[in-house]
């Protein structure tokens, strides 16, 4: 299951895709026409909500449960944001493999929800170099 | 025709603001992607936000690209092969939640096609150019890498 926020996240995992080429992947993105520039016509729309919006993150939440419910991945791949968080947690606790991409953008410094998912996510990469520590943060390359 | 962006997240009224001012001295045709309803044009023209496919056409049709530092436009500039301006949002003005566009646009500033300005004046300057490049990313051995990591990361 791969799921982003709109906007950079989903372009960024847009550019990843041939790492799941082949397998099933079942996308989830927060604005809902945001597969059809790239062929994707399957895509579960999914509330939006970021850290300033706790209200929404907390109505959000059931909506995001029930969906990762009903497709039971076996891998989640995200690129963030917060609600990709809430999905790598979910799969955390289920067992299923979990890979987190951290936006090229932060160069300087870890997202919030990037370092709460650096110490969940079975695989963390970040794509600045500066940003890894060649243990539990990966730097292997970036999509610019 | 000038289209500007500025992600989904927050408004930007620093930059449609500029961009407003520039569109009434200069008579240039800018179209802007807003959904703030506090931003009120007298010069530009004003767009809601637009699905995949709509987006694209706009992009398409404009000749420069201006937009917040945000990685999503770089990746649509490089994709339609349009010059691209980059204003980064500001953490002191309550542009952003930090200032990590300002650390965005001072890595790519050497792109080819990216140009980053500050303000309206550098801004406005930029507008004016007749000959802006369009945006090419050497991308492909740093991605191709990344892509493979992410393969057997899966796994």
């Amino acid at each position: 299951m791969c799921v982003s926020s709109s906007g950079g996240h989903w372009q960024e995992l847009m550019a990843l895709a041939p790492a799941w080429q082949d397998r099933k992947p079942v996308y989830a993105c927060t604005q809902p026409d945001a597969g059809l520039p790239f062929g994707i016509t399957e895509l579960h729309p999914i509330p939006d909500c970021n850290r300033n919006t706790l209200a929404k993150f907390l109505r959000a939440i059931p909506a995001y449960v029930r969906l990762f419910r009903a497709i039971r991945p076996s891998a989640v791949v995200s690129t963030g944001a917060l609600p990709g968080l809430v999905f790598i947690l979910l799969a955390k606790l289920t067992g299923a493999r979990s890979v987190w991409i951290e936006s090229i953008a932060n160069c300087e410094r870890l997202s919030m929800c990037g370092y709460v998912a650096s110490h969940f996510a079975d695989v963390f990469f970040v794509q600045a170099a500066e940003l890894a520590d060649g243990k539990r943060i990966l730097y292997t390359g970036s999509v610019i | 025709m000038i289209f500007a962006v500025a992600g989904t997240q927050l408004p930007f009224p620093r930059m449609m603001n500029a961009l407003d001012d520039i569109a009434g001295r200069t008579g240039l045709r800018i179209v802007v992607q807003s959904a703030d309803p506090h931003f009120t044009p007298r010069n530009v023209e004003t767009v809601p936000f637009m699905s995949g496919v709509k987006f694209d056409e706009t992009v398409i049709d404009c000749r420069v690209i201006v937009a917040h530092a945000g990685i999503g436009v770089m990746m649509t500039a490089e994709t339609h092969g349009k010059p691209l301006i980059i204003m980064p949002r500001r953490a002191d003005l309550g542009e952003h939640r930090n200032d990590h566009q300002e650390a965005t646009a001072r890595r790519f500033a050497d792109v080819p096609g990216i140009t980053v300005v500050h303000t309206a004046e550098e801004l406005e300057e930029t507008l004016r150019e007749p000959d802006l490049q369009p945006v090419t990313l050497a991308s492909t051995p740093r991605r191709e890498a990344l892509i493979a990591a992410v393969t057997k990361a899966l796994d």
